[in-house]
């Protein structure tokens, strides 16, 4: 889907031309996931993602990136909300990432082993740790650094992608839709996670 | 009474705040009633489309969608309520601009029926003697043609309709409402009180009050703390036009009313010296109506009922409707904002999280320039806090946390340290030359001239600016935060979205638009009892107020229309 109808649509999700019985129906469904259809990522990228989202957050006593949906969640960010520019320096992360890798083991950041792929990903850390976000105008709401690099935007959507996926919300986080009452005191080892609505 | 057949008894233009509670009043004192709003209708509950949405159903996760934000929201985009589960309540700028200019002011608007009652901020505060005495004691603008006296009996009828909750302080500046019991603080707030009231004698710290019910009334439920409120409360927890007013106004079978009718003027009678009809261009085909009534409520906001004014011209108003003063636009009128401090308390209150999500935070009133405490203090008039503690969560510390892997994910799942943040909302003093005009070169595709604002906050709210940063982090620190700092960032005018002041009222005719009824001097069946009518700013939220005067001056209209003066 194009991104401009993707706008469009989005605008019909909640606008008022459609009946609100519409609305809901749309918002139930699989809108979200249409983004993973537009073919952004080849199927070597499209590992690579699924790799490099369960590094991020792997699944330990509860699940991980890939359960929650994270790869398609970035499929549908870089496919269909990144600029052009912002796409560009998502897929050059992957191509350093793979160069990384073939200088240290002769292969593909898909086929390397466990730490070799580590170490490519600590190498991408590394060279965003420098990396300043210009200062922004107080009147805009903080606009997406559409220079930031791949890095912070690999780790800010598979972050944002887990926890506020249904699976991370509801595991890893206490997902609380409808809390009944307020307690501003609520002892935290009862629940051991933080809450999130 | 004038001997004309009317279509209807009065029209009330607009629906959100003050609409709501003219149409509510009116209706139930027996008028037909037909209430006007330019924007789409939204039903109680069945509009609600973002109501409960969870996260993993928001169009991309609430990431913003910036081309159509830039192209068609350009200012509403800019705040915080604003999203894709509420973007249908409000204003598409593309469609519906005015002469922007950011630098100067920004307009946000809803472009639905029921207003922003369906997008506030819901704090809910009386004002004292200290606001209606303001002008005269210092002379800046003029005065109030009332006082406290006669605007609290109102105060209390709107709020055992709308229900108040918070807790009684008996503080002479912040006079305490008809309350349902107060929301609780949270564990850190608790302890930022007590540490507070202790190293200070002249501040407070209390429970925000606000328009949400503590306990159930009239068909309303009380809340339940799910959050956020600005997508709908099918609940009805919060007061809207559309929990509240309109169901009132509605069971009357008196109401009439119309979505969609976007107003361009309001005819005058020169001979009868009365405001004769309403013109209304439907939004959708543009078709033109003109409804007549024996009384007009102007409730469309600040900007839009002074726009509507501004754009009712004749022979005998050449500058607008009711404005033989010429101060109609004058003495805008917003809260400054963009200024506090924030602190961080580590190891404080570790073991204690948040449950439930509290549509209200906390609030620090006015303590500067009240009665002994002018010492030292290099501006005039005030400011309070709004405010309040929460645990960083793991959005904050994602960006802190480094690495990734499974220590990083555990690092995420407990909650980080409580920081506590301070706003300040300070009064503006009203100047002359802070105001909107209408700019006839510019029209929008109702060929209504489109608003332009020249607007800026002056000396006095830049030093009380500062003292509210440099305050607010004292309090801070004395309260033992690790990391406290303040901040001052540029403040533009309607960012509080508290504008006010453009048809003020006044005893003098010459200098005022409405007398102490919100009735307009020049025009007795005309009432404008929105934010427009403020004679000075004070620095508690207004539209309780704004509530309180809408009330009282539909039952002073009611009389006058019986007595058949008007």
């Amino acid at each position: 889907m194009q991104r401009r109808e993707l706008l469009k649509l989005s605008m019909t999700l909640l606008g008022a031309t459609a009946g609100a019985s519409v609305s809901r129906a749309l918002l139930a469904g699989e809108v979200l996931h249409a983004g993973s259809a537009t073919g952004v990522f080849n199927p070597v990228q499209r590992k690579a993602v699924e790799l490099l989202s369960e590094m991020i957050i792997p699944t330990t006593d509860t699940p991980g990136a890939i359960t929650a949906g994270v790869p398609d969640f970035i499929a549908s960010i870089v496919g269909d909300w990144y600029k052009p520019n912002e796409r560009e320096i998502f897929m050059q992360g992957l191509v350093a990432l793979d160069e990384y890798c073939a200088g240290n083991g002769g292969r593909p950041f898909v086929e390397s082993d466990e730490a070799t792929r580590i170490a490519a990903l600590q190498a991408q850390e590394a060279a965003a740790a420098g990396y300043k976000a210009p200062q922004q105008a107080r009147l805009k709401m903080p606009d997406e650094d559409e220079n930031a690099p791949f890095f912070k935007r690999l780790k800010e959507l598979v972050v944002l992608g887990y926890y506020t996926s249904e699976v991370g919300a509801t595991q890893e986080l206490a997902y609380l839709p409808m809390p009944g009452y307020y307690n501003g005191s609520y002892d935290f080892d009862e629940i051991g996670r933080e809450f999130t609505h | 009474m004038q001997e004309t057949s009317t279509q209807f008894d009065a029209i009330v233009i607009g629906s959100g705040v003050t609409g709501g509670w003219a149409a509510k009043e009116l209706t139930e004192k027996g008028l037909k009633v037909l209430m006007l709003d330019r924007g789409r209708m939204v039903e109680h509950g069945k509009d609600y489309t973002g109501e409960h949405i969870p996260p993993w159903k928001i169009p991309f996760r609430g990431k913003r969608l910036r081309e159509l934000y830039k192209e068609e929201y350009s200012v509403q985009s800019s705040l915080y309520a604003f999203g894709e589960p509420n973007r249908h309540f409000f204003n598409n700028d593309k469609e519906n601009p005015y002469v922007e200019d950011k630098e100067q002011f920004l307009w946000y608007r809803a472009n639905v029926v029921g207003g922003k009652s369906l997008l506030w901020g819901r704090q809910s505060y009386r004002w004292s003697d200290l606001d209606f005495g303001a002008n005269k004691k210092d002379g800046h603008g003029i005065d109030w043609p009332i006082r406290y006296k006669d605007i609290a009996p109102w105060y209390s009828h709107v709020e055992r309709f709308v229900g108040i909750s918070g807790q009684k302080e008996n503080l002479p500046q912040l006079p305490d409402s008809e309350f349902q019991k107060p929301m609780e603080m949270s564990a850190m707030e608790k302890i930022f009180k007590g540490k507070l009231e202790e190293s200070y004698d002249d501040r407070i710290m209390t429970i925000g009050r606000v328009a949400v019910l503590t306990e159930p009334k009239e068909g309303r439920g009380a809340c339940h703390y799910c959050g956020p409120c600005e997508r709908g409360c099918s609940a009805g927890a919060y007061f809207s036009t559309q929990s509240s007013t309109l169901p009132a106004a509605r069971k009357t079978n008196n109401l009439t009313l119309k979505s969609d009718s976007v107003v361009a003027g309001i005819d005058y009678d020169p001979q009868t010296r009365r405001a004769t009809g309403v013109r209304v261009i439907d939004a959708n085909t543009m078709e033109k109506t003109t409804y007549t009534a024996k009384l007009i409520f102007l409730c469309g906001g600040t900007v839009g009922s002074t726009q509507v004014l501004l754009n009712s011209k004749s022979e005998a108003f050449p500058n607008g409707l009711a404005n033989s003063s010429g101060v109609l636009g004058h003495y805008l009128m917003d809260h400054t904002l963009g200024t506090g401090a924030f602190g961080v308390f580590p190891g404080v209150a570790d073991d204690k999280v948040i449950y439930g999500w509290r549509p209200n935070g906390v609030y620090i009133p006015r303590f500067r320039n009240l009665d002994g405490q002018q010492e030292g203090v290099d501006f005039l008039r005030g400011y309070g806090y709004q405010g309040g503690a929460m645990r960083m969560g793991w959005q904050a510390l994602a960006g802190q946390v480094p690495g990734f892997g499974a220590d990083f994910k555990h690092a995420l799942r407990k909650p980080g340290p409580w920081m506590i943040y301070l706003t300040g909302f300070g009064e503006c003093l009203p100047y002359r030359d802070n105001r909107m005009v209408l700019d006839t070169s510019k029209t929008d595709r109702f060929g209504i001239p489109q608003v332009r604002f020249e607007f800026s906050f002056r000396d006095n709210e830049q030093k009380m600016r500062k003292d509210i940063a440099a305050q607010g982090e004292e309090m801070l620190k004395k309260a033992g935060a690790m990391m406290a700092s303040s901040f001052v960032h540029e403040s533009v005018g309607g960012e509080a979205i508290h504008e006010m002041g453009t048809a003020r009222m006044g005893n003098d005719p010459t200098q005022s638009v409405l007398n102490g009824w919100n009735q307009a001097h020049d025009v007795p069946n005309l009432f404008v009892t929105d934010g427009s009518s403020m004679t000075s700013a004070s620095c508690v939220n207004p539209s309780l107020t704004y509530m309180a005067l809408t009330a009282r001056a539909a039952d002073y209209a009611v009389t006058q229309l019986r007595e058949g003066v008007i």
